[in-house]
């Protein structure tokens, strides 16, 4: 019995030896982690570019497609994505729901749109430590690197105060586990403080370089316009109705709109990293000839109000428009084909033609392939607004007057005493088409009181944040329901 | 007078008999087995009605003090009990025959040694050969049917090995696998992977009552295979060859309608007038302008065959076995090329000396597969069931091609591809092949001390390829694939296993004391890469580098787990009769989280063997026993590391890393009891209750921490299980023999916690604190008027895009759901959801079914006939459990079901059945596609004639007629009521064929 005991309390032993040995470590060597990512200035770097293809893609992602079906750019009645509920006629409240198929729709621009924000905040972060960056050949890019941080932040910042009703406002020495949510005109405030800090630092920087986006490589002159253009655009954006839009400062919007872009600026797609994937989805065509997401009979019925309908009639098939404006043809291809569209779901909404201005090969994921970012149209359309909301209609009709309107598409020039904000519509639905961002479309239209009575004229919070974060669950949206546009909208 | 006397007479009769009765004897003797003729020791001898008794000593003899006239019972584990009734002798020398049915019983899972099932404190269930041989099951996991009370055998794709688990769930997202040992290695394989006709036996501990030993691997239960080591106690080399041919077909096919609802013109045609076909008026259904059975011209019966060849020999010092067998399986259809699959198996054993056994176990196997899309909209079963009839998908384009647009295709205006198409010009090269050596070591040193040393590596590789050629067609435009497209995919892993055991046996007076202590060190290594692109520059040349630069993609990973264990293990047996066990396991990985790198586990069990103390009527075996004990799961190798995404366009936050990420516990308490009677029926009933805590999340985290989601420690479930098998030799005459095998099993789980975060949706699935794990969870439809709340105004308001409708306006239509009663039969008439009165303008979501069964029945029966002709079946009863039926559903909105042209029948539009707000309900889950998934199958069912030695090398031959998974007999209008949901899944073969067995 002693020896049993002997040789019980040695196999204890042994066990408790053997396990005490410790090289349990194994590492992750496929991905590397927070230490090794943030430590190293060169890969700050290459966090910094994710960043700033995060927030260029929080407006071209293929979700984007979800804002066109609510400006009647694009119609459907296909339910994949959820993309009917977007488009059915009348229009639905929206279904903010952890479980909802399109809540990627407001998913995909919160997550990329904050994660620039992440990484922008730990560029800040670095050169606020007193770090600085260099460029491969040992020049000091500080300034740079945090101009572009700015800019990315600012930018992002901006765009969630575009699209959603709040959000939060993170700074590199936020407590994240006390942050308070935002009213959107707070983030839309900081959005612009940022960018034009960015901008500022971009002045300040020697030998400016923006190159922190694929494909884009631009010197001190082309940033700043760039930047103002960002700056009009987002800020004209902030408006929800038209009661809003009339507080705004136009005059800002129109100094800024003046030193922005003087040409078409397109980003060539970078295979495998980013193409403006709205377009890819807005523009694709099946085998049959229809269009995956048709225009929506809206932009027809604009380029010839005489022959097409605001509705789709209940049988027939609609003929060609019969339109003065060149574009028109030029930009859309006209079908029979209905494609996906059935009509026992609601033929009110169909339509014969798609946008095949800017896809070549079906895809603008190919090298080659240019990606409208900023158009000179939108420029001028947006002179053309803030003139307008000044008083100033004789400069708001010269610079519609300056655009592809007259040059393209042969129509008479506009006079002063046109409904300027009619034909300001007609150009984003046609010029603008999927070339000015997802939300420009639906941001016009929400700030001239131009949606379709329900219409989210914003985005909730995605539920699957607001349940992350143990939040109650809200929605916008539907016919007398908060967050829905009021009045028949351009169907008047 | 009389009477006195005769009560005189039974006093005096009665004294004397006690007198003899009191008279005290001294019996001695000796028992010897009659197999060997060599003593017994350790036998257990009872004076029966008493306490009383003795053993045997290590020569057989014993010497007790015995009451005249009593009858003693001689026990020894395996051998036949005997009951001798001592009068007048002093010596009583007893030959105890060796018991067949509990030959062999010494198992080897989930005990430190080998040990004898009747000293196991916990629940296992054994398979023996036997009873595997009569059908030789394709996939290994479907000879445990039938025999193991508690286990889940589904087999959801007729193509892919079934998914084995034990008892209840022990995550909140369902159950998870076994640990599949084979002949004491640890390894990856799949059971399915296993050549049946290797199977010596087979044992199964179910729960972390018993698996405890294996510590963090074994939360599911543990499967250990034996195969065969040719030792079986006869001399000379047997050399055995099996042969198998066969068919294969579909089992069962989904059924679709054969009309379609759309106008058509007088002469047939389809009526585009309006630029696409329109559903007709008033809901008829008219027939096709031509019929083409496009899903019966993919499907047809194909070949199966097998061949085997085994030799096996066993000698005084050494024994071994070696088998071959390669199977063709055919793919029920022509386009689909057979998969097969090559398994070797070298056994080998030696034991130069009664102290020393070295045992090499070595197998190998390759498979070649055929790779089917499944699971959705545009796959092969999809497509097949989707087309319609009036498509033909053997049309031939000008190009000589099968047709991608074949005639009607614009009429249709859906993205079905032809797979006549894509089978005809894509080549594909999926190949996997799995290595796996184990050694064994056994030295004794002394009476009571032995050592024991083992090495295993388990290697696995797969390799994948996918080449599709410049122009391919496809039915939407794809230019991932119209320019060509190459792919390669190779995937290897290791996992290594060394062991060292000491174990040390001795007896103290009535205590068998054991005691043994392990270590292992397991290590596993995974790698592999990816490379694909688009667009090559010319055909035919299966390059990557001939891919355009711009589109090609490369990836590879690596991945590395370490692992270290250690246990202690102590028996005690007291008198033969009481039995403790006590275990002690110490688990490190690597893939626990760095502050928490070790964690323990352990077992605590008590058995009883009542019939030792007790001699009762009937049972010759009876024990009860309890045992608790707890495993655990290891989390997957990410979880616990912090991750940025890289890619060529920079870096970004993914996984939030968890430090404190510890395994998934789970802890059992078991009861049961195991006994035989009539020496001619075992069963054993077991019940067990689990708890599992610390279950894994992947919980999602704020958009502004800069990570996604974060692995944590989160749910709870409990579950409970109830287990009944029995084995019965029922009859057993000169010419007739009948065995039987009956399984039952209640099991049931539900989440209990999930720390706060709140209830989710994972696919058709419900995760939520108080509900049973795998309940269906989407959009409910009304179905009777009670069920409608109304106002004040007897409006209805919980009806979804009903609000202000009177309850009077309502009633039930004849398919049994509430509509408004003067929409019947109009397009406009639409079935009603719940409306969710939390969130206005949505339906409600709820829980709609429940995927777990009541209950479920296994039976089996052999008869044997002049010991030659034997008849075998096995029955399968699963009663309850819920299946969505997510092929039909997608039917429903193509108009393609056969339901709807029987609703069209009895008076309904199609509308009613594909409006996006009624049945259909927009392709979301709907309580409509909710059905009961109770079945009754003939699973197998076999003849054979053994012939005995028909010529004089030949010892027998064996002529088998099989057939597998023959009838099903279910409501359940899918393809198939095995199973949790199907969408456009791979349909079950039955398969019939003929066996040849020689045996030399």
């Amino acid at each position: 019995m002693k020896n049993f005991k002997l040789l019980l309390a040695s196999m204890l032993i042994m066990i408790l030896a053997f396990t005490s040995c410790e090289d349990l470590e194994v590492e992750n060597l496929n991905e590397p982690d927070r230490a090794r990512a943030l430590s190293d200035p060169g890969d700050l770097i290459s966090l910094m570019k994710s960043g700033t293809l995060d927030s260029y893609w929080g407006i071209t992602t293929s979700w984007g497609t979800h804002f066109h079906l609510m400006a009647d750019q694009i119609t459907t009645t296909n339910k994949s994505r959820q993309f009917w509920d977007f488009a059915e006629e009348p229009r639905l409240r929206l279904q903010n729901d952890p479980n909802y198929g399109g809540l990627g729709a407001l998913t995909s621009p919160w997550s990329n749109l904050n994660s620039a924000v992440v990484s922008s905040n730990a560029v800040l972060s670095y050169i606020n430590d007193g770090n600085t960056f260099v460029d491969e050949n040992d020049n000091d890019i500080t300034k740079q690197m945090e101009a572009g941080a700015l800019f990315a932040k600012g930018f992002a910042q901006g765009y969630l105060g575009v699209i959603f009703d709040k959000a939060y406002i993170v700074d590199f020495d936020s407590d994240l586990g006390n942050l308070e949510l935002q009213p959107y005109t707070a983030l839309i405030d900081e959005g612009i403080a940022n960018m034009q800090a960015g901008l500022a630092a971009a002045n300040a920087a020697p030998n400016f370089k923006y190159d922190l986006m694929v494909n884009v490589d631009m010197d001190i002159t082309e940033f700043t316009k760039y930047a103002n253009s960002m700056l009009a655009r987002i800020a004209s954006q902030e408006a929800r109705t038209s009661a809003e839009a009339a507080t705004l400062d136009w005059n800002q919007i129109l100094t800024w709109a003046n030193n922005g872009f003087t040409e078409d600026f397109y980003i060539e797609t970078s295979p495998g990293n980013w193409f403006n994937s709205t377009i890819d989805w807005a523009g694709y065509v099946l085998n049959s000839g229809a269009g995956y997401l048709p225009t929506d009979l809206k932009v027809a019925h604009l380029a010839d109000p005489v022959n097409i309908p605001q509705v789709y009639p209940a049988t027939g098939v609609l003929d060609q428009a019969d339109s003065p404006d060149a574009r028109f043809e030029q930009y859309f291809t006209y079908t029979t084909d209905f494609g996906y569209l059935r009509p026992e779901r609601n033929r009110g909404i169909f339509s014969n033609w798609y946008n095949s201005r800017f896809m070549t090969n079906n895809t603008m994921s190919e090298a080659g392939d240019q990606n409208p970012q900023f158009l000179l149209a939108e420029i001028q359309m947006l002179k053309a607004e803030a003139n307008m909301r000044l008083g100033n209609n004789v400069a708001a009709a010269a610079a519609i007057n300056n655009s592809p309107r007259t040059s393209v598409g042969g129509l008479d020039p506009v006079l002063p005493t046109d409904d300027l904000t009619y034909i300001l519509h007609y150009e984003y639905s046609i010029e603008l088409d999927l070339a000015a961002g997802s939300t420009t479309q639906w941001a016009f239209m929400r700030r001239n009181d131009l949606l379709q009575e329900g219409t989210p004229f914003m985005f909730p919070i995605p539920a699957t944040e607001l349940e992350a974060t143990g939040l109650e669950l809200y929605s916008f949206g539907g016919i007398g329901q908060e967050g829905g546009a009021v009045g028949n909208g351009w169907k008047n | 007078m009389k009477r006195v006397l005769l009560t005189i007479l039974s006093c005096a009769l009665f004294l004397v008999s006690s007198m003899a009765f009191a008279q005290d004897r001294t019996v001695s003797g000796k028992v010897t087995g009659t197999d060997d003729g060599l003593p017994l020791p350790q036998v257990n001898i009872l004076i029966k009605g008493t306490t009383n008794g003795t053993f045997t000593d290590m020569d057989g003899n014993y010497s007790l003090t015995v009451p005249s006239g009593s009858t003693l019972i001689f026990r020894y584990l395996g051998y036949v009990t005997q009951e001798i009734l001592v009068n007048s002798q002093t010596v009583v020398n007893v030959q105890l025959a060796p018991d067949a049915t509990s030959l062999g019983e010494v198992v080897v899972t989930g005990v430190a040694v080998g040990t004898d099932k009747k000293n196991l404190g916990f629940g296992l269930s054994q398979v023996k050969n036997e009873q595997i041989s009569a059908v030789p099951a394709l996939d290994a996991s479907n000879t445990l049917r039938g025999k193991v009370a508690g286990i889940t055998i589904v087999q959801s794709q007729g193509d892919g090995g079934a998914s084995v688990s034990l008892r209840g769930a022990k995550s909140v997202f369902g159950n998870i696998s076994p640990l599949i040992i084979v002949d004491g290695i640890l390894t990856q394989q799949n059971l399915s992977d296993i050549n049946t006709d290797d199977i010596e036996s087979i044992e199964v501990i179910k729960g972390a009552a018993a698996s405890s030993l294996y510590g963090s691997l074994a939360a599911g239960g543990v499967i250990q295979i034996r195969t065969k080591r040719g030792a079986q106690g006869k001399e000379g080399i047997r050399i055995q060859y099996r042969g198998e041919y066969g068919i294969s077909e579909v089992e069962n096919v989904h059924p679709t309608a054969s009309t379609h609802p759309f106008k058509i013109l007088p002469n047939g045609d389809f009526d585009l007038t309006s630029g696409s076909r329109e559903l007709t008026d008033d809901g008829t259904w008219n027939p096709y302008p031509s019929y083409n059975d496009n899903f019966g011209n993919l499907i047809s019966k194909q070949p199966y065959y097998m061949n085997l060849v085994s030799v096996q020999n066993s000698l005084e010092n050494y024994s071994f076995y070696m088998s071959a067998q390669h199977q063709t399986k055919g793919m029920i259809s022509e386009v689909l090329d057979p998969e097969e699959r090559l398994n070797v198996r070298m056994n080998f054993d030696i034991f130069p000396s009664e102290k020393f056994t070295a045992k090499i176990s070595t197998s190998y196997q390759q498979n070649t597969l055929t790779p089917v899309s499944r699971g959705g909209q545009g796959t092969f079963f999809s497509d097949a069931l989707l087309v319609e009839p009036f498509i033909d998908f053997t049309e031939r384009d000008e190009d000589g091609d099968y047709a991608v647009f074949p005639t009607g295709f614009d009429v249709v205006n859906s993205n079905v591809a032809n797979p006549l198409y894509q089978y005809e010009n894509w080549e594909y090269d999926d190949t996997n092949e799995r290595f796996v050596v184990g050694l064994d070591l056994r030295y004794q040193l002394t009476d009571n001390i032995s050592f024991n040393v083992t090495q295993s590596i388990d290697k696995f590789n797969s390799y994948s390829k996918r080449y599709y050629p410049k122009g391919y067609k496809t039915a939407t435009p794809n230019a991932t694939l119209n320019n060509g497209n190459y792919s390669i995919s190779n995937n290897r892993e290791s996992y290594s296993v060394t062991s060292a055991q000491m174990n040390f046996n001795k007896k103290f007076g009535d205590f068998n004391v054991s005691a043994t202590t392990k270590f292992l060190h397991e290590y596993n290594f995974e790698d592999g890469f990816n490379a694909n692109g688009r667009e090559l520059v010319t055909n035919g040349v299966y390059d990557l580098g001939a891919l355009s630069q711009d589109n090609r993609n490369i990836g590879s990973y690596q991945r590395e787990t370490v692992s270290k264990n250690a246990f202690l293990s102590t028996d005690v047996i007291w008198k033969d009769k009481l039995i403790f066990n006590g275990l002690v396991r110490r688990d490190g990985s690597s893939r626990f989280g760095e502050e928490e790198r070790w964690q323990t586990f352990g077992r605590v069990s008590l058995a009883y063997r009542i019939t030792q103390d007790y001699d009762l009527p009937i049972f010759d075996e009876l024990k009860v026993r309890a045992s608790y004990g707890s495993a655990g799961r290891r989390p997957t190798w990410r979880a616990q590391y912090e991750t940025f995404s890289v890619s060529s366009s920079g870096i970004s936050g993914s996984v939030l890393g968890n430090a404190n990420l510890i395994p998934a516990v789970n802890k059992e308490l078991e009861i049961g009891i195991d006994g035989e009677f009539l020496n001619r029926f075992d069963f054993q009933i077991n019940y067990a209750s689990s708890v599992v805590e610390n279950d894994f999340i992947q919980r999602r985290l704020s958009a502004v921490t800069g990570y996604n989601t974060q692995f944590q420690n989160l749910g709870a479930v409990e579950s409970t299980a109830f287990e009944f098998q029995m084995g019965a030799e029922v009859m057993n005459k000169s010419n007739f023999r009948w065995d039987a095998n009956m399984t039952f099993d209640i099991i049931r789980s539900e989440i209990t916690d999930l720390a706060g975060i709140p209830p989710f949706t994972n696919g058709y699935y419900r995760v939520e604190t108080g509900e049973p794990v795998g309940t269906f969870y989407g959009n409910k439809l009304i179905t009777s008027l009670d069920q409608l709340e109304t106002d004040g105004s007897g409006n209805v308001i919980n009806a979804w895009n009903a609000d202000g409708i009177p309850l009077s306006e309502f009633s039930v239509n004849n398919l049994g759901y509430v509509v408004l009663t003067d929409d019947i039969g109009t397009p406009q008439e639409t079935a009603f959801y719940f409306n969710d009165p939390d969130n206005r303008g949505a339906k409600l979501q709820t829980i709609i079914g429940d995927r777990n069964p009541d209950f479920k029945v296994g039976l089996s029966n052999t008869l044997t006939f002049f010991n030659n002709l034997q008849l075998y079946f096995l029955i399968d009863w699963k009663q309850g459990g819920d299946k969505y039926n997510a092929t039909n559903q997608y039917l429903y909105f193509n108009t393609r079901a056969a339901d709807q042209e029987e609703y069209a029948r009895l008076g309904h539009h199609t509308n009613f059945s594909i409006s996006a707000n009624s049945l259909y309900n927009g392709n979301l889950p709907a309580s409509h596609f909710i059905e009961d998934g109770t079945f009754v199958k003939i699973r197998e069912l076999s003849m054979s004639y053994t012939f005995k030695n028909p010529v004089s090398f030949v010892e027998d031959v064996r002529l088998s007629l099989i057939g597998r998974n023959l009838l099903t007999f279910s409501n359940y209008g899918g393809f198939d009521p095995e199973g949790y949901d199907e969408n456009f899944d791979f349909p079950l073969y039955r398969n019939y064929t003929v066996s040849l067995q020689i045996r030399f």
